[in-house]
């Protein structure tokens, strides 16, 4: 295996390469240089949570660090996006914001519009970007027709008037249950989707623990267009300052700071925070039952809990002693704090779960189950192969739920060789922007040669 | 019904037009029964201050910021200017043709940065639309000529219904001062300035921000923060010289003070426990109320806040391209609502003497005595009546 710097080596070089190709043309006296920026268009339509938004994010900084000249363009409804830093050359389009229902339905958050018009709308914009941008890569996350069918006009666009633009979807580690998919994709045409629109399908996960292939039964010519990138690198990406040198550092200043004896410090976090008052409030209520205060306990509710919850959370708080549970709605880093637990408590959503397995943490998951089952599959995966601890929400109870964070924080840490035998690595944004890059290499060669070809007649 | 109300402003360099378009879109919020407002804009900061239950669509972006936080004066994206403009134009075309708001109110600029908004105002006949002017345009010239022009002027009377001016006319008459024509001058409606609302007294700021109630406090903030070091290393002289005057300092700098700046002075500060240095106070109209001496920059926001916290102020116009801060500014201080210092004072002289006479004979806190400054809900009635 490549280590990190040949790797940015070669895929400089194969980006010079592109440049290269360009200016080779310049030698007949035609003006066919690609004298702008390679434009990355990535979508997200994000419903719920920080999860679609976070890892569009850290996939266009890869795009631009990684790849000179590089510029992206994200078009997402997250209401969020402006919380978070942009990466350089990197801008955004906020389409309205539509959300997941409890039932896995869609409405307008806001606005006062059916969702099929909402939709419409979204689709029609999305089209309009695509057809004004002309990107070189359209990367579509997750949904491969977009939210409810919203990218199909933009992927139709792309095929008729810009075929020389690379469709690429991006898949996390796991879609949802294996029957659920299969039904859904036969039902809804997306395997004809992935067979006609995407040129290439990155995974940012691991063939081994789950071979996304072979699980939603995917024809062998869609299959081959898969990339396994591995899981995203969470914590270098997260903060520049979380180098292997600096980072131990910044642990230990968390827990400085929260004047922490003997006692465990458990730490829990849900995602966005849309559905995680239920674990929290468990928890605390469970904290209360016991005799003593054995733990010192952050909770982070994430910025998309309901105000009240969060009020409500803050008041639970002050009936233990001072310091002894603290709230936090929203940490922009939150890997020193992950880092400085002995425990971590949370869903089994996929930016933390990377996060809590490169870190090698002790986790405890209570996934969510609706109204899809990924983090459940997710839970029990990594809880078969021992690399997590999981009750499972039905279970959820104080007792319960404290007995099992006593009986978590008995067990070892995931160890190098666990992470090892499954295959589990952290480099996907490098991967996935190599294979992209791959991707384009080959398709600028191809377009090289008809360029080639037709002036080669012209002159002839 | 529901009312469908979109608010347009395109991103400049400052808060500014999206601290006051926030204002709006709560007001409207809350004072139009049913009503459903979308922001439209390039803006891509200070989203914390987005009233619940306001949506935003927000277009490629004029200005960036790089990764250190300040200020680029380019598009983020290597596009053509006809591109950006064709992306930008479409994207509020297709929007406002199929959201079909009863109302599109547009801030400042009536045919959006560089006509983007054309398409939109003139193919969606059945919206009401309002145009909306913080007062205080420009210098005499620049602003007829931008504004008033006969070209400008028949396009403003056949796209809009009205104009609403975010000031109260006792500080600044739009008419007496500009060139305006008749027919534009039967379309103004002044509202009043548009100010976020704060607590009522002193006490209750402090209370709130948990401040004492005997301590001497200076608050100073300087807008957005971009470019303002040299103001900051002056005002942190002149406030090193009054130690003993005062007993603690919140100085915010802004989400746009550049980030190798904002450690600068963070090292400097250190070595004095009196001064709070941060990135924002939030929210400023409250440790504007709390304190009692406030300097600051001199953007509408910031003068309006002032007149409706009756903040015993030291304003540096600092706007260097426009004359806008520094005519509202000194129209203000001829009033007594403040003090002024200029620019080049603070950037060249000692100010210790200006802050120290600041701090020992305050201007009396008249609060609401004389000027409007409900200017969100009259806007809010106004667009109401139309509709």
């Amino acid at each position: 295996m490549l280590d990190s710097s040949k790797r940015c080596c070669n895929i400089s070089r194969k980006a010079g390469s592109i440049m290269r190709n360009a200016l080779t043309l310049t030698g007949f006296g035609k003006n066919i240089q690609l004298t702008r920026r390679t434009r990355f268009l990535l979508y997200c339509h994000d419903t719920f949570g920080l999860g679609h938004i976070r890892r569009t994010l850290s996939l266009a900084a890869s795009f631009t660090s990684l790849l000179p000249n590089a510029e992206v363009l994200i078009v997402t409804g997250s209401p969020l996006a402006h919380a978070f830093t942009l990466p350089s050359h990197v801008d955004y389009i906020k389409l309205p914001t539509v959300i997941k229902m409890g039932n896995g339905t869609y409405r307008a958050l806001h606005l006062d519009m059916d969702f099929a018009t909402i939709r419409d709308v979204r689709a029609t914009m999305l089209r309009d970007i695509a057809a004004a941008y002309m990107p070189d890569v359209f990367l579509v996350d997750h949904a491969p027709q977009g939210l409810k069918g919203e990218v199909l006009p933009t992927l139709a666009l792309l095929r008729d008037s810009n075929p020389t633009c690379l469709r690429v979807l991006g898949l996390r580690d796991i879609v949802d249950e294996r029957a659920i998919i299969r039904q859904t994709w036969i039902r809804e045409g997306i395997y004809n989707t992935l067979e006609q629109n995407y040129d290439l399908i990155l995974v940012y996960g691991s063939r081994h623990l789950y071979d996304i292939g072979q699980e939603y039964a995917l024809p062998p010519t869609v299959e081959q267009r898969i990339r396994y990138c591995g899981y995203l690198d969470r914590v270098t990406d997260a903060h520049p300052g979380n180098t292997s040198d600096s980072f131990p550092q910044r642990v230990a200043s968390v827990r400085s700071s929260l004047t922490l004896g003997t006692e465990p410090l458990i730490v829990l976090t849900v995602g966005g925070g849309g559905d995680g008052f239920p674990l929290m409030h468990t928890y605390l209520s469970g904290l209360q039952q016991l005799p003593s205060n054995p733990f010192t306990s952050v909770l982070v509710t994430g910025p998309l809990m309901d105000e009240q919850e969060q009020r409500d959370l803050h008041a639970f708080a002050e009936v233990f002693p001072q310091g002894k549970v603290r709230v936090e709605r929203f940490l922009p880093d939150p890997l020193p704090l992950l880092g400085a637990a002995d425990l971590v408590v949370t869903m089994a959503g996929y930016n933390t779960v990377c996060e809590l397995l490169a870190l090698q943490q002790r986790m405890l998951l209570v996934p969510r189950t609706v109204p899809r089952q990924e983090q459940l599959v997710r839970a029990s995966l990594l809880a078969q192969h021992g690399l997590a601890h999981m009750l499972h929400p039905d279970q959820l109870t104080p007792q319960r739920l404290l007995d099992s964070v006593t009986y978590a924080l008995t067990q070892p840490h995931p160890q190098a060789w666990q992470l090892g035998g499954m295959d589990i690595t952290f480099q996907g944004q490098r991967i996935a922007t190599e294979a992209i890059l791959d991707r384009l290499t080959t398709l600028h060669h191809r377009q090289r040669m008809m360029e080639n070809n037709r002036v080669i007649a012209q002159i002839s | 019904m529901t009312k469908r109300i979109a608010l347009y402003w395109h991103n400049g360099r400052s808060l500014g037009h999206t601290v006051r378009s926030f204002a709006l879109g709560q007001a409207m919020l809350t004072y139009i029964p049913e009503s459903t407002v979308v922001g439209i804009t390039g803006a891509s900061r200070y989203y914390e201050l987005l009233p619940a239950g306001m949506d935003v669509l927000k277009i490629p972006s004029f200005m960036g910021y790089d990764a250190e936080g300040a200020v680029r004066n380019e598009s983020i994206l290597a596009v053509t200017k006809k591109e950006f403009q064709t992306m930008r134009e479409n994207l509020i075309a297709s929007f406002i043709r199929d959201f079909r708001p009863h109302a599109l109110v547009v801030d400042y600029n009536p045919q959006g940065k560089g006509g983007e908004l054309v398409p939109a105002l003139v193919n969606s006949p059945a919206t009401k639309k309002v145009l909306g002017l913080r007062g205080i345009l420009g210098s005499f010239a620049e602003t007829n000529a931008e504004f008033f022009s006969p070209r400008m002027v028949a396009f403003i009377q056949e796209q809009f219904s009205a104009i609403h001016v975010y000031t109260d006319p006792r500080v600044f008459c739009l008419e007496d001062y500009y060139k305006t024509p008749p027919a534009i001058n039967a379309m103004l409606h002044y509202t009043g300035y548009i100010t976020r609302p704060t607590v009522a007294t002193k006490e209750e700021a402090r209370t709130l921000l948990h401040i004492d109630a005997d301590a001497r406090i200076i608050v100073a903030n300087f807008g957005g923060g971009q470019g303002t070091e040299m103001i900051w290393q002056s005002t942190l002289q002149a406030l090193s010289n009054l130690r003993k005057q005062y007993d603690v300092a919140y100085l915010a700098a802004g989400p746009y003070l550049e980030a190798d700046a904002y450690e600068r002075i963070h090292e400097q500060v250190a070595a004095h426990p009196e001064w709070k240095w941060v990135r924002l106070l939030n929210p400023l109209q409250a440790w504007m109320k709390a304190s009692d001496l406030f300097i600051g920059a001199g953007g509408y926001n910031t003068l309006a806040e002032i007149i409706t916290t009756g903040a015993n102020s030291l304003i540096v116009p600092r706007q260097l391209s426009e004359q806008e801060q520094l005519m509202h500014a000194q129209r203000l201080t001829e009033m007594k609502v403040l003090r002024i210092i200029s620019l080049d004072t603070i950037l060249h002289e000692d100010v210790t003497t200006v802050i120290e006479q600041c701090l020992k004979e305050p201007y009396p806190d008249a609060t609401g005595e004389t000027l409007a400054t409900d200017g969100a809900y009259q806007h809010a009635r106004l667009v109401e009546a139309l509709l």
